[in-house]
């Protein structure tokens, strides 16, 4: 039984693994071919399949840390500016960024290189990467999770625990599972450095997520961690780890809030700023990994009363998938609950905001650095870009209004030139204004006589409101038409035609 | 006492044979080939920034004289409503008879972060309803908006009722704290200046991963392992890859936009009380006097449909309809039954008015 099991696992990663191959990917089958024989729970572990085993919370970030030489710990700046040429040791050299910006990128769908979580499968997936681009790499990289989790789920029933019954076998397995998440949660409550355990189905699921929110960031809690350390071995003797800092963080604490004192007391103060937010996002992150241990344990529950209530009606499951969907549908529902709750509310909330303050801090401390290099900042950035959107913005405005008002001339002048062109056409444009047919006894103003007024018949100004309606520009051109000498705007003939059209 | 009727010989069976599947499909998958994004043929016809105007090209002239503009959230692409050739909402909006627009925002980078809702609605927005009001000769044009494109279309509706004959909703939130909104409930507590002003654009991978964490093991696991019985077929395995690659298709969203839509409209519930400020604007959804049609999914995680039903209190239209999908936030999209049933139900609907 346990060999036919074996051999299943062994096809089943050979098929892995030849895909894997003819991708190019050598790492692959030797890294992650390995069944988990020889675990704590007597072959099957329950957490063995999460292919993000090693995510930030399993491997403490702070202690490896990619910035060995803790620029801000070295900082020139930090002492006398002048003493020392800040030059001298290049801080490009320990420039943060050089190093993980892209890779710790949690954005970058499966990031590698030296981010500290990454594990066996971002090996495989940097050798992999090249073949299975894009779309295809990133679904491939999702069936083969779970793949390994569905399989690692059997082979928990089957595999490993030496039964041959299946009720017994899921017994066993499932009390081991519980018996891991009340470890959990007690190292979690201890502040203990711990490890995130997985469960079926849900490997690369919540906690992960935050992973890959909090990896921004890493580079810099990296960093920060072994500030935060020097900090603290100024104060403390022996200096402390962290996390599980335990019963030394409330000295910490108190530590930090000592004011600063001369030359260096802004440098200090923010230094200590940073410190006790970074404490506070350690504590924000275990309270949502307790809240979350806990519901994992309520999620295992939930499997058992729903197995339970199917022995009450008589149901039965009867394969390996039905199983699983039945563990989906239970986990899913007690996590529901969990994500409705008041207490995820405030954890989840609590830890972005945590995290956020942390970023912040550290952004602000590498502008501080940045501006002593005269090298432009984001905040200079985001200055000229507010201005230009603002600029563009009125901008817009600016063109809608010069747009309007020019259409708005337009409409004024065409009416006066359509009166005009009325006088020099006949009868078309007259049509859709019947009260310009009425001819007006136009001798009555000053200046013009029945010759004149004749003319004026001719270039179709028939009545007062034709005349009144004439522009400036107008005007000179008839009074050169008509020979009239300027008589026109001497007389105020149109001035004249106003009054009597009315 | 568990209630198993599993032979050991059957359940090796089962994993072996899904071990067969899964080998068999490798070759499939990488068959697959590109995935285009969008399949009716479309014309630019405005651009401007990153934003482009799209004019869909329909089989026969539209028989509508109104055109219609679709405007999509910012969060996703909109390819989505034309993900594949007998599951496109466009394409069944043009066989309706409608002259489809469609407004694509693009994809914000740092630069964009100060874009405010003003800059989209009474900017972007405002001047492609112009464009292809002047192209039609019309005073007025239909929109159909999705999601928080429909909540954008509503404010625009409320902001220029003058330029909007019918509007059409779809999946679209008006009041955002209903008791089973999981994504509201998740964002009451956060610090969204804090988030913006640290961010500045907010990424879209981490929206996405919210986004799949409302179910996360039907969404990151079950999925996964479902796709491995259709590993044997070239064809559904295509279609399950456009999906894929839609859902993780997500543009950053501009920092200032974001701002105001998770406080105003999330945390705060503005839009229904009136009280949300665009521009010079203060958007009162009484003065969406225009017919207006509701579309919404009884089975929608992301907006559950009494966040959808409540536009009926506060709009000022008497003209307003319901349509209910017994669907998903998806699947009103994409399922063969809404195929059938939505697209011509609009087209029918716009054609009345």
């Amino acid at each position: 039984m346990i060999n036919d099991w074996t051999e299943t696992q062994r096809k089943y990663w050979e098929t892995w693994s030849d895909y894997a191959k003819n991708a190019g990917m050598g790492a692959f089958g030797a890294g992650n071919g390995q069944s988990s024989a020889g675990n704590a729970f007597g072959g099957f572990n329950p957490f063995s399949a999460n292919p993000f085993g090693q995510n930030m919370f399993a491997q403490n970030p702070f202690v490896q840390n990619p910035f060995a030489q803790n620029p801000f710990a070295q900082n020139p700046f930090a002492q006398n500016p002048f003493a020392q040429n800040p030059f001298a040791q290049n801080p490009f050299a320990q420039n943060p960024f050089a190093q993980n910006a892209f890779a710790g990128n949690p954005f970058a769908q499966f990031s590698v290189g030296e981010n500290p979580f990454s594990g066996m499968l971002e090996q495989w997936w940097s050798s992999m990467r090249p073949e299975a681009q894009g779309d295809i790499g990133t679904v491939v990289q999702r069936i083969y999770d779970m793949g390994k989790s569905f399989m690692s789920m059997s082979e928990g029933l089957f595999g490993a625990s030496g039964q041959e019954q299946p009720d017994a076998a899921m017994n066993m397995w499932m009390s081991s599972m519980q018996a891991a998440l009340q470890q959990w949660i007690a190292q979690i409550q201890a502040n203990a450095d711990f490890a995130t355990p997985d469960l079926p189905g849900v490997s690369g699921t919540t906690l992960n997520s935050w992973a890959r929110i909090a990896d921004t960031a890493s580079p810099w809690l990296n960093m920060s961690q072994n500030l935060l350390k020097e900090i603290a071995e100024g104060h403390l003797p022996g200096g402390v780890e962290i996390p599980g800092l335990g019963a030394a963080q409330e000295q910490f604490c108190r530590a930090l809030s000592m004011p600063g004192l001369g030359y260096t007391r802004e440098q200090q103060e923010h230094l200590q700023g940073l410190a006790r937010n970074l404490l506070t996002y350690h504590d924000a992150l275990r309270a949502y990994k307790l809240a979350f241990a806990k519901t994992a344990l309520a999620s295992l529950e939930s499997v058992q009363k729903r197995l339970q209530a199917m022995h009450e009606k008589g149901e039965k499951i009867e394969s390996l998938r039905g199983l699983y969907d039945m563990w989906v549908d239970a986990s899913e529902e007690a996590y529901g609950d969990f994500a409705t709750s008041d207490e995820y509310q405030v954890v989840y909330g609590d830890l972005v905001n945590a995290l956020m303050q942390v970023r912040k801090d550290m952004n602000e401390l590498a502008e501080q650095h940045y501006k002593l290099m005269n090298i432009p900042t984001r905040s200079e950035i985001n200055t000229m870009q507010h201005r230009q959107q603002e600029n563009r913005r009125e901008n817009r405005h600016l063109r809608r209004e010069i747009a309007e008002l020019r259409a708005e001339i337009e409409k004024l002048a065409s009416t006066k030139s359509a009166a005009a062109t009325r006088g020099r056409r006949r009868a078309p444009a007259q049509e859709s204004l019947p009260i310009d047919n009425v001819e007006d006894d136009l001798t009555v103003i000053k200046g013009i006589g029945p010759k004149m007024a004749e003319k004026l018949y001719e270039q179709g100004i028939k009545n007062f409101s034709n005349l009144a309606a004439i522009n400036a520009k107008f005007a000179e051109e008839l009074d050169e038409a008509l020979k009239t000498q300027g008589r026109i705007l001497r007389d105020d003939w149109i001035g004249q035609a106003k009054k009597l059209s009315r | 006492m568990i209630p198993f009727k599993m032979r050991p010989d059957a359940i090796l069976n089962e994993a072996r044979g899904f071990n067969e599947k899964l080998a068999q499909g490798v070759g499939h998958l990488m068959d697959v080939g590109d995935i285009p994004s969008g399949v009716t043929p479309k014309e630019a016809v405005y651009k401007e920034d990153k934003m482009v105007l799209y004019r869909y090209k329909g089989e026969k002239a539209a028989t509508n004289k109104t055109p219609l503009l679709i405007v999509y959230a910012l969060v996703n692409r909109p390819y989505m409503t034309d993900l594949q050739e007998n599951r496109s909402t466009i394409r069944g909006l043009l066989d309706a008879g409608q002259d489809v627009y469609l407004v694509d925002w693009g994809y914000p980078d740092e630069a964009d972060r100060f874009l405010t809702i003003d800059d989209y609605l009474n900017g972007y927005l405002d001047r492609c309803v112009d464009v292809i009001a002047k192209r039609h000769r019309v005073k007025k044009i239909n929109i159909l908006g999705i999601c928080q494109g429909g909540a954008f279309s509503l404010c625009y509706g409320s902001m220029h009722p003058e330029k909007v004959r019918n509007l059409v909703t779809m999946v679209t939130p008006v009041d955002f704290q209903t008791p089973d909104n999981m994504l509201s409930h998740w964002v009451q507590n956060i610090d969204i200046d804090l988030l913006v002003d640290t961010q500045g654009n907010i990424p879209g991978e981490m929206l996405n991963w919210t986004f799949l964490n409302l179910k996360p093991y039907q969404l990151m696991a079950q999925k996964y392992l479902g796709v491995v019985d259709l590993m044997d077929n070239p064809k559904a395995l295509k279609n399950f890859m456009r999906m894929e690659k839609w859902i993780f298709d997500s543009p950053d969203q501009a920092g200032e936009t974001f701002r105001q839509f998770a406080k105003d409209f999330f945390q705060e519930n503005k839009l229904m009380k009136g009280e949300v400020e665009i521009g010079d604007y203060t958007v009162d959804l009484g003065n969406v006097t225009m017919p207006v049609l509701n579309v919404f999914a009884e089975q929608d995680h992301l907006v559950p449909p009494d966040a959808s039903r409540a536009m009926k209190k506060y709009i000022g239209s008497k003209d307003y309809t319901e349509l209910s999908f017994p669907g998903g936030h998806i699947g009103i999209y994409v399922s063969g039954k809404a195929q059938k049933l939505i697209p011509p139900s609009i087209g029918d609907w716009l054609n009345k008015r």
